[in-house]
């Protein structure tokens, strides 16, 4: 290999951050310890290590105990975590890493802390892509060639091939070594993905029989000891209760504010309303996996059977914006040109129709025999009142062009179960949300059909493939742009889903809380500088 | 500022028994609504029919959503000029972008725009000498080329680029072209309404003008009472439409918009408000007519007429009669035309008389976004408003916390100008203009733009595009440097 004198050499020295005893444990800054922070979700999370998680409960609670080499500053910027510094060969193809020698990983009870080290890392990346790792990670990481440990605190990454944005897929979070069960592989039944530890400012104590996550600050913290002392994750199956739980003072944050309750916080003093995580959209999926649902004309038919305006007026007073396709309004890559389907119920069942169904003496469509009866799963974890209402407008309107539709709320656990890993649906109601990237790529390239995976409902259209290949592997901005426009354009033709609408999103808390800067994504990555002032902790 | 509108409102809807004056008030309930184009539409179809008793409540009406609106896209324009340059910059300075040479003129147009006149000469020229460009293209450079070298003072140069165009114009968007850069440059010898109504002719029956033409065209009307022409032709057009695509690799595309339009969109709108608002204040009814002249003021201070500001400020001030709500916003206006005139120590003596009045969030807010708007840096203002915002909450202080976050986003401060104007906005209907000041959201979204947080910006703009299409290059330009600028890992997660 031909090293290159500091051709893209980036040295980004974290001075005020670095190691030494005198600083480990302290922020260096003016603001107090203590304090806990309790938290209001509106689920449990399934699990707690960012490997096989997928769900954005377990991103929040994972952010807080893990670290990346690198992190994402406020500012959009690229800034050292477990590495200090980083050295990028001038064909894009070779990233080196030169990792801190004063990170410890959380102790387990009765153990010494172990030290942080390049084995650590090439072992995350090989579990990482191990074919039997429960994960959705593997599509992001699919560009890396291998990864060297040069010496226990140097590693080297080698790409496939050149692509943009690359610095930034290294913000993965980096497990231990020594933490897992199984060294080769990791799926749900290993212990750590339950009692994980990392490298983060925060450490998981316990989780309680009401399923409250407890963890407590990392005193040998690398960047200095956070400030608050605890933070208690809070599930609630009930939205409205969580919104009278902060109201009443019982927490402290919610990370989603209940549309419902945002007039009421919005005119209380001792909130603090902040929008973020514009980036997300509802959708009710299809399982292409069933024959009635394979012709597009099908799906296409459900989508201009229901008035989504009508729904996002009356049971979100309005309060969000409908979509045309894979992209939310607010990202890089939404194709403004391509307008909502209407409301055309009448359309609909000219569109089932063509499809060759009939309708029955019960009025419900019918081909070769075969009834347009499907059911409908919603995680109760949504099961907020709106949503119940979402999903009984969608029967109501789809029921009026002849389709029968049968909602099931589900256990958060046991939907996910049902959905990513039995294909055991046909229609299923869900949001997701996506990081500035706006990579689509695992919820609708037919490489991701599988267990676990985010392309549920088997999705497959080679046009798709193609274009997502194609963004992937260029390393241009605006051709990246062309490829998004078309692949919302196909996607919102194609119809694997009813996308539906981006909703307001904002979370609320009490003032007592400073310095609090939420990531638009990950929420917590900014969570250790955070304070309270000692004469409101308790 | 609200309160004056709700009065005047109020005014106007007094005794609206009559079915004549039913669109008055739908037309008035759309201002309230911020929905400007929808309001100026249906009220200008009833304008010219209007019986002499509606006619001058028609007339202030169509006055104060012409200014409203005029307002917006001014600070609309400001806002791309800002957000295009910024994208065109980062197009340029990468080299994956070397196959575009559109980039090359835009960027050579825009920093035309923003004063840049030597950057903008080496875009432009260079253009002009790219043979493998379309000739159209090229001689579209060679006009903005021509006004480059007029505005350094090198008038023959232009003129020489300009005849030879003229001599010769590919397409009638030339001609019209040609005709905009004379009308900016106030060269009215040269006749450009002549030169505009000759293009327009030459259109081949049935089709409808490019964006470019539109724009040009509206920007010429303008200025000269020709404005339901210029409606008139807006209303044929798709103001989303790009000015240009150019297709490079396979799946690459790239579409420039120019920030031009939402200029002659402010001129257009500040050109109908100080009409409209004008007959108003000469109309029978002395309450109406006063009402009319303080939106008027406004009007000329916007048009650049500051010395018109200060007489028929003074003027209306001199009459006693008038309440103290009506008063203090035109002392506002005095004191604005005054620091505009150079009268600076005069303007601050009557915004320290204001300020000890003990001012309503309202009034302060107003004080305060005339300074922030005219680049008037009185330090009293942004204490007072200070103050005041610290008292209260909720919607009776929301324009002041714009006025703040207004204050905050000329100082670049970036992160008090969101807290502020955030405190203010309605999060029930956070992007819906129905319910928050559009002026409001755009601010809001320049805050968010500078703080990186480009979806928050898209989102506002996503919004605002249904009222007002023509934010669509704002939108591009925004997605063009959220893609480039946007580091992340490509995650997506399921809720």
């Amino acid at each position: 290999m031909k090293r290159l004198p500091i051709v893209v050499t980036i040295f980004l020295m974290m001075c005020c951050l670095a190691a030494s005893p005198a600083l480990a444990g302290q922020r260096g800054d003016q603001f107090p310890d203590g304090g806990a922070l309790n938290y209001g979700e509106y689920g449990r999370p399934a699990t707690l290590d960012p490997i096989t998680s997928n769900d954005m409960i377990s991103l929040r609670i994972t952010e807080l105990i893990f670290n990346g080499l690198v992190g994402i500053d406020e500012k959009q910027e690229i800034i050292p975590e477990l590495a200090e510094r980083w050295e990028i060969e001038e064909d894009g193809k070779k990233y080196t890493f030169y990792l801190r020698q004063d990170v410890a990983w959380h102790p387990r009870e009765g153990e010494d802390a172990k030290p942080f080290t390049a084995d650590d890392v090439v072992f995350t990346y090989d579990i990482m892509m191990h074919p039997q790792t429960i994960t959705p990670l593997k599509v992001r990481y699919e560009f890396i060639e291998s990864v060297t440990k040069v010496d226990d605190f140097t590693v080297t990454f080698t790409l496939k091939r050149p692509i943009l944005n690359a610095l930034a897929k290294f913000s993965f979070k980096v497990i231990p070594r020594h933490g897992l069960q199984n060294q080769e592989f990791l799926t749900r039944e290993d212990p750590f993905v339950q009692a994980p530890i990392g490298t983060g400012p925060y450490m998981l104590k316990n989780i309680t029989a009401d399923r409250e996550v407890i963890l407590v600050s990392n005193e040998n913290y690398f960047k200095g000891r956070p400030h608050i002392d605890k933070y208690i994750a809070r599930p609630f199956a009930d939205q409205n209760i969580m919104g009278q739980a902060l109201m009443f003072n019982a927490i402290d944050m919610i990370v989603l504010v209940n549309h419902r309750d945002i007039p009421q916080l919005q005119g209380d003093k001792r909130f603090v309303m902040q929008p973020y995580n514009a980036l997300s959209y509802s959708f009710f999926g299809f399982n292409l996996r069933n024959p009635l649902l394979v012709d597009k004309r099908v799906r296409k038919a459900f989508t201009y059977a229901i008035n989504r305006q009508e729904m996002l007026d009356s049971f979100f007073n309005s309060q969000g914006t409908i979509i045309s396709g894979p992209f939310a309004p607010g990202s890089w890559a939404y194709n403004l040109d391509v307008q909502p389907v209407p409301y055309d119920p009448q359309k609909a069942e000219e569109l089932l129709t063509e499809a060759g169904f009939t309708k029955n003496g019960d009025g419900i469509m019918e081909k070769d025999g075969r009834k347009l009866s499907l059911n409908l799963k919603v995680p109760i974890a949504k099961e907020s009142e709106a949503v119940k209402r979402v999903v009984l407008a969608f029967k109501n309107y789809l029921q009026k062009v002849g389709v029968d539709i049968q909602p099931e709320f589900q256990e958060w656990m046991a939907w996910k179960e049902d959905i990513f890993l039995h294909h055991d649906y046909d229609l299923m109601y869900a949001s997701w949300v996506f990081d500035d990237s706006a990579d689509i790529s695992s919820l609708f390239h037919s490489a991701e059909i599988g267990s676990w995976k985010n392309n549920f409902g088997a999705f497959s259209n080679p046009e798709v493939d193609g274009l997502i290949v194609e963004a992937k592997l260029t390393l241009d901005h605006e051709k990246r742009r062309t490829i998004n426009r078309k692949l919302h354009e196909k996607i919102a033709d194609e119809n694997p889903y009813t996308f539906l609408w981006t909703l307001t999103n904002y979370a609320g808390y009490n003032k007592k809380l400073r310095k609090v800067a939420i990531h638009p994504y990950k929420f917590f990555s900014f969570a250790d500088e955070w304070y309270i002032p000692k004469s409101e902790q308790r | 500022m609200k309160r004056v509108a709700i009065l005047l409102i109020f005014v106007l809807a007094a005794g609206a028994a009559l079915a004549a004056e039913d669109n008055l008030n739908r037309g008035m309930k759309f201002y309230k609504q911020h929905r400007y184009d929808d309001a100026f539409q249906l009220l200008r179809r009833d304008h010219s029919e209007a019986a002499a008793g509606s006619r001058q409540k028609l007339q202030l009406s169509l006055g104060m959503v012409a200014l409203r609106s005029a307002g917006l896209y001014q600070q609309l324009y400001s806002l791309s000029l800002r957000m295009s340059l910024g994208y065109l910059t980062r197009l340029i300075a990468d080299e994956q972008q070397l196959d575009s040479r559109l980039v090359k003129l835009y960027l050579g147009m825009t920093l035309l725009q923003t004063g840049e006149l030597t950057e903008s000469t080496a875009f432009l020229a260079k253009f002009v000498d790219d043979k493998g460009a379309l000739e159209k293209d090229r001689q579209l450079a060679g006009i903005d080329l021509g006004a480059a070298y007029y505005l350094q003072g090198k008038k023959d140069r232009a003129e020489k680029f300009w005849s030879k165009i003229n001599g010769n114009p590919s397409d009638p968007s030339i001609v019209t072209s040609l005709a905009s850069v004379y009308n900016r440059l106030g060269l009215d010898a040269k006749d450009p309404v002549a030169l505009c109504s000759g293009a327009l002719a030459q259109q081949a029956p049935g089709t409808q003008p490019s964006i470019r033409m539109v724009s040009d065209i509206v920007g010429v009307y303008a200025g000269r009472s020709r404005i339901d022409e210029s409606l008139d032709l807006l209303r044929q057009s798709d103001l989303r439409s790009y000015f240009h695509e150019e297709m490079l690799v396979e799946n690459k595309v790239i579409r420039f918009y120019d920030p031009m339009l939402l200029l002659n969109l402010f001129h257009l709108y500040a050109s109908a408000a100080v009409a409209y608002l004008q007959e108003a204040a000469g109309g029978p009814d002395e309450k109406l007519a006063a009402a009319a002249g303080t939106y008027l003021c406004e009007g000329y201070e916007m048009t650049g007429a500051a010395d018109q500001s200060q007489q028929l400020a003074e003027k209306l001030l001199a009459e006693p009669k008038w309440p103290a709500w009506m008063k203090n916003r035109l002392t506002i206006r005095l004191a604005t035309a005054q620091y505009l005139l150079g009268q600076k120590e005069t303007a601050e003596s009557q915004f320290q008389q204001l300020l000890q009045s003990k001012p309503d969030p309202d009034l302060a807010a107003e004080l305060l976004m005339a300074c922030c708007n005219h680049g008037i840096d009185f330090p009293p203002a942004v204490i007072s408003a200070t103050e005041l915002a610290q008292k209260g909450e909720g919607k009776a202080f929301a324009s002041l916390n714009h006025a703040l976050g207004r204050y905050y986003l000329w100082k670049k401060d970036y992160v008090r100008a969101v807290v502020h104007m955030e405190a203010g906005r309605d999060k029930s209907n956070k992007n819906r203009i129905e319910f928050n000041d559009p002026l409001m959201l755009i601010h809001l979204a320049d805050a968010y733009y500078y703080s990186r947080k480009y979806s928050e910006a898209l989102e506002i703009f996503f919004e605002m595009s249904k009222q007002f299409p023509a934010v669509r290059q704002i939108q591009v330009a925004i997605q063009g440097v959220y893609s480039m600028e946007q580091k992340s890992a490509g995650d997506a997660k399921i809720f």
